[in-house]
């Protein structure tokens, strides 16, 4: 069920992919810190970048990507095109693909938009979170930064934290750490866990007293502030009471343990007071991990070969 | 089986097959230190001079010229290392992958840059170094030292220190490793 | 000489089978049913099944007011092609049939219809579920079925006064254990690992509970529409015994496809009350060879060509099924023809209030509502060739067995060998 050709979901990737892309990050990393971080491996192409849902952080962070490797950028916001003049979705993409689209990063609020996007266009579709689904370069770079922060994702005791049911982070992430190898578990009030979460790859733990102890990762998601007028909870204090980050928790982390988070925060409610600055919070890194791991995905796509397999030269080619 | 590690990407499933060897270890050896001692003459001393190793095949004969400068003059040349895939031209044509990491820890403004590859054949690989090594900055002069020159340039594109020059047929392949270098051909593997 | 013989095949009825010739007068009825007919106008079934048409409870064509959708002509040929003599036409129409004026609209536009047409009116006005619609006046004007649709809620109390104050009339009430808006797809599995909002199967048992429980308390005869869960075919069954006037119809895409199909995204899957999980579909099989669903209803519902390429959240909810409604039934029911034909024709013409003209037992006399199936052949329906000008099918490209050969409105050949005359 893996594909070569899109990012749309980790399963398009598989474990042996991700890998791949892992290490592909190591040599982008050694790119971004260089004095000019550019290269020009995808001079010529174009990366067009269609987000219907807002997203300042996101959207960025592909195009600091494709910048980087000196790729052309197509940026299309709901706001300013045609979409919101009723044009199809399926128009636009079309429009986009004759304009000479690479590759389509998308967003939208309708979970398998990127998938249906892949029967209108020859283009590669990267996912950039579609509903409550999917965002599989957020899985990416968070696996990367525990790599980098451990070595490797297998074996290390995740512990993920808040609104899984609504997050699209929390339904990759629980894909791409168990293709990994890690053991995942998920803390979270009764009305915000999906309903068939006993037969998710994760253990359940209602106590976050209890999960905090083991965890090597404490991944703490976004608590949205109208999960409270939806009485999906009965206040935002008493989900941080049960289920935030507060300081006395954080010392229960054991001290070689991480504390992470997709962003943006909602300070005082998942996460309290000064811990996003302690060392072992990596949430910043996560951010310029995240433009590193889209460099990997772009270039995995568009300049690997990946499509191109079976291919071979007539001969040699070095010097 | 192992497959020809050739210093590229790796695009062709098989097994190198060597018909012959045109340099034993004694004759690699001899031309380290020949070019070694060109390297000095050519820039009358090591100051300012600074080695970069092609990934993957030009990393250990940098190291191995670096060794012979540091015996021959007492003292020490900074040696990096650039894997050039991303700025090869064939990118989107071929499967193109960087294999090694690229470690260039020092500044190399205004300095004397000697690439150091395997094997000098289209031009190309070194062409795509040129690019990288203007990224990191501005040397004073760049220079090439290869191991085997074996023809077929498809770009303006020279040496300045040579190991051997071996005229091959454009299907041939040059396999040079630490102690030997062979000529022969890729057989597709049976797996 | 007769007018018109259907000649050589196996004449199947309420009654049982028998191998026989059936003769159409100029009348359009029935003339004869024997051996050996000779006619001067001779149609093939040899090999084939004779049989009163088909009759669908619930289907939606969409005019007035939505006539690029679908019209009553478009919608009546695709009818006729999947075997369906009578059509009866659901009320979310723009008017919508909630007043005399509305009735009598629809009524002439039976001239436009390739088969017949049969009216429900809408319980509630707009079928918002505020306040109730003038049933007497449409009553008296042949209204015998009223449905409130599921796209709002009905509480307890408008129910029961409608229930009540319809009881006087004679009438039906036709309701959907579900309401749109909770959820786009079954709770489940599947929503869980897709992030899509699902609704859970017990609603569809507790709104089940509510109709049956007041039909019970007000004497009303009711019919459940749309019907996906066992249990709630079971709390049909119950009601039943209990002496409930009560009826229910299950679609053949709830019996053919499960939720798992949602992964594909598609919007074709999008149905109202949703596909539901594989155990149920299996289940749901069971209850109909048991013989516990009354009827086999298509609900179809044509979208437009813009709604087509909608991401499956923001999709309308609704499929087309009348020319794929007998396929799918051969295919997936394990179950001989006469009980499939019992859900889809005498059982449905009864609870339509149309037995005497169609259903029923073929004699004499009889109007020629007839359709030649070939029972064992297999084809594959393509929306590309469908009558329908919607192409919102989940049957497209699918194995089928069993086809329509021959279609006949009041004795006229309306359809012959799968295709329209007119």
């Amino acid at each position: 069920m893996t594909s070569t050709k899109h990012v749309r979901g980790v399963d398009d990737l598989g474990k042996d992919s991700i890998l791949e892309i892992l290490e592909l990050s190591n040599h982008f990393l050694e790119v971004s810190n260089r004095r000019i971080p550019k290269v020009p491996a995808l001079r010529g192409k174009t990366v067009a970048s269609l987000f219907f849902e807002d997203s300042t952080r996101t959207r960025l962070s592909f195009e600091k990507a494709a910048k980087r490797l000196s790729a052309d950028v197509m940026n299309f916001s709901v706001s300013s095109s045609s979409v919101k003049k009723g044009e199809s979705l399926r128009d636009t993409i079309e429009t986009i693909s004759s304009m000479g689209a690479e590759a389509i990063v998308v967003r939208h609020k309708s979970v398998g938009v990127p998938w249906m996007i892949t029967e209108w266009t020859d283009a590669s579709v990267v996912n950039a979170g579609d509903g409550a689904h999917e965002h599989p370069t957020q899985s990416l770079a968070d696996c990367y930064t525990i790599t980098r922060q451990f070595g490797s994702v297998e074996g290390k005791r995740i512990v993920i934290v808040g609104d899984i049911k609504h997050s699209r982070v929390a339904r990759s992430n629980v894909k791409a750490f168990s293709a990994l190898g890690a053991k995942v578990a998920l803390v979270a009030p009764p009305t915000l866990l999906p309903s068939s979460v006993d037969n998710w790859p994760v253990d359940v733990i209602e106590d976050l007293d209890v999960a905090i102890k083991e965890a090597d990762v404490l991944y703490l998601l976004r608590m949205q502030l109208e999960r409270q007028k939806e009485s999906l909870v009965p206040s935002l204090r008493e989900y941080t009471n049960f289920y935030g980050l507060t300081l006395d928790r954080s010392q229960k982390l054991q001290k070689s343990s991480i504390i992470m988070h997709p962003g943006p925060m909602n300070r005082g409610v998942e996460i309290t007071g000064d811990i996003p600055a302690f060392p072992n919070a990596l949430i910043t890194n996560q951010v310029g991990n995240g433009v590193i791991v889209r460099m990997a995905v772009l270039y995995h796509l568009l300049g690997s070969g990946v499509g191109l397999a079976g291919l071979h030269s007539e001969g040699e080619e070095d010097g | 089986m192992a497959v020809q590690e050739d210093g590229t990407t790796p695009h062709i499933r098989g097994v190198f097959v060597a018909r012959s060897e045109v340099m034993d270890s004694d004759d690699v050896r001899r031309a380290l230190w020949r070019m070694a001692h060109e390297i000095l003459e050519h820039n009358h001393g090591i100051s300012n001079v600074a080695l970069v190793g092609l990934q993957t095949g030009g990393v250990p004969l940098a190291r191995k010229l670096a060794e012979n400068l540091a015996e021959i003059e007492g003292s020490n040349i900074p040696v990096g290392y650039l894997d050039v895939a991303f700025y090869r031209d064939d990118i989107g044509l071929r499967p193109v992958s960087p294999r090694e990491p690229t470690e260039i820890p020092f500044d190399l403004s205004d300095k004397t840059v000697v690439l150091v590859d395997d094997v000098l054949f289209t031009g190309r690989t070194i062409r795509a170094a040129l690019d990288a090594v203007t990224d990191f900055g501005r040397p004073a002069s760049v220079q090439l030292a290869v191991m085997v020159d074996r023809g077929h340039r498809e770009l303006p594109i020279r040496p300045d220190f040579v190991g051997k020059n071996i005229p091959t047929r454009r299907d041939e392949l040059v396999d040079v490793r630490e102690n030997s270098v062979q000529i022969g051909e890729y057989k597709e593997s049976n797996e | 000489m007769a007018d018109l013989v259907i000649k050589g095949g196996t004449v199947l009825d309420k009654s049982g089978s028998r191998k026989a010739d059936v003769a159409i007068g100029a009348d359009g009825n029935i003339s004869q049913i024997g051996t050996d007919i000779d006619g001067e106008r001779e149609v093939d079934a040899a090999g084939c099944i004779v049989s009163s048409g088909l009759v669908d409870l619930n289907s939606d064509f969409c005019q007035p007011g939505n006539e690029e959708i679908e019209t009553i002509e478009s919608g009546t040929r695709s009818a006729v092609l999947g075997g369906y003599t009578a059509v009866m036409l659901m009320p979310h129409t723009s008017p919508a049939i909630h007043s005399a004026a509305a009735v009598k609209e629809m009524q002439s536009l039976r001239s436009e219809a390739l088969c017949h047409i049969e009216l429900s009116g809408s319980l509630t006005l707009d079928g918002l579920g505020d306040a109730l619609s003038p049933i007497g006046e449409m009553a008296s004007l042949g209204v015998r079925f009223f449905t409130h649709s599921n796209l709002a809620s009905l509480d307890l109390s408008l129910l029961r006064r409608a229930m009540e104050y319809s009881s006087r009339f004679n009438v039906t009430i036709g309701l959907t254990p579900f309401v749109g808006g909770n959820g786009h797809m079954n709770e489940g599995n599947v929503s869980s690992d897709l992030g899509i909002r699902g609704v859970a199967i017990e609603e569809e048992e507790i709104l089940t509970y509510q109709f049956v429980k007041m039909a019970k308390l007000t004497g009303a005869r009711v019919h459940l529409q749309q019907v996906s869960s066992p249990k709630a075919i079971e709390i049909i069954s119950g009601a039943k015994a209990d002496g409930v006037s009560v009826t229910c119809e299950v679609s053949p895409h709830h019996f053919a496809l499960t939720d798992e199909e949602v992964r594909s995204y598609r919007s074709v899957y999008k149905v109202a009350p949703p596909l539901r999980t594989g155990r149920e579909v299996e289940a749901i099989k069971k209850l109909i060879t048991s013989g516990q669903v009354d009827a086999i209803a298509t609900s179809h519902t044509p979208n437009s060509l813009q709604e087509v390429d909608l991401p499956f959240e923001e999709a309308p909810y609704g499929v087309i099924g009348l020319e794929t409604a007998f396929a799918v039934s051969v295919t997936e029911l394990n179950l001989p023809l006469h009980e499939i034909m019992s859900a889809m024709s005498w059982v449905p013409a009864e609870i339509a209030g149309i037995e005497a003209t169609h259903g029923g037992v073929l004699s004499e006399g009889r109007p020629g509502n007839l359709i030649v199936i070939e029972e064992d052949t297999k084809w594959s329906p393509s929306i590309s060739q469908m009558a329908s000008k919607s192409t919102n099918s989940p049957f497209d490209g699918h194995q089928l067995q069993g086809k329509i050969r021959h279609t006949f409105i009041n004795g006229e050949a309306v359809v012959l060998h799968g295709e329209t005359q007119r």
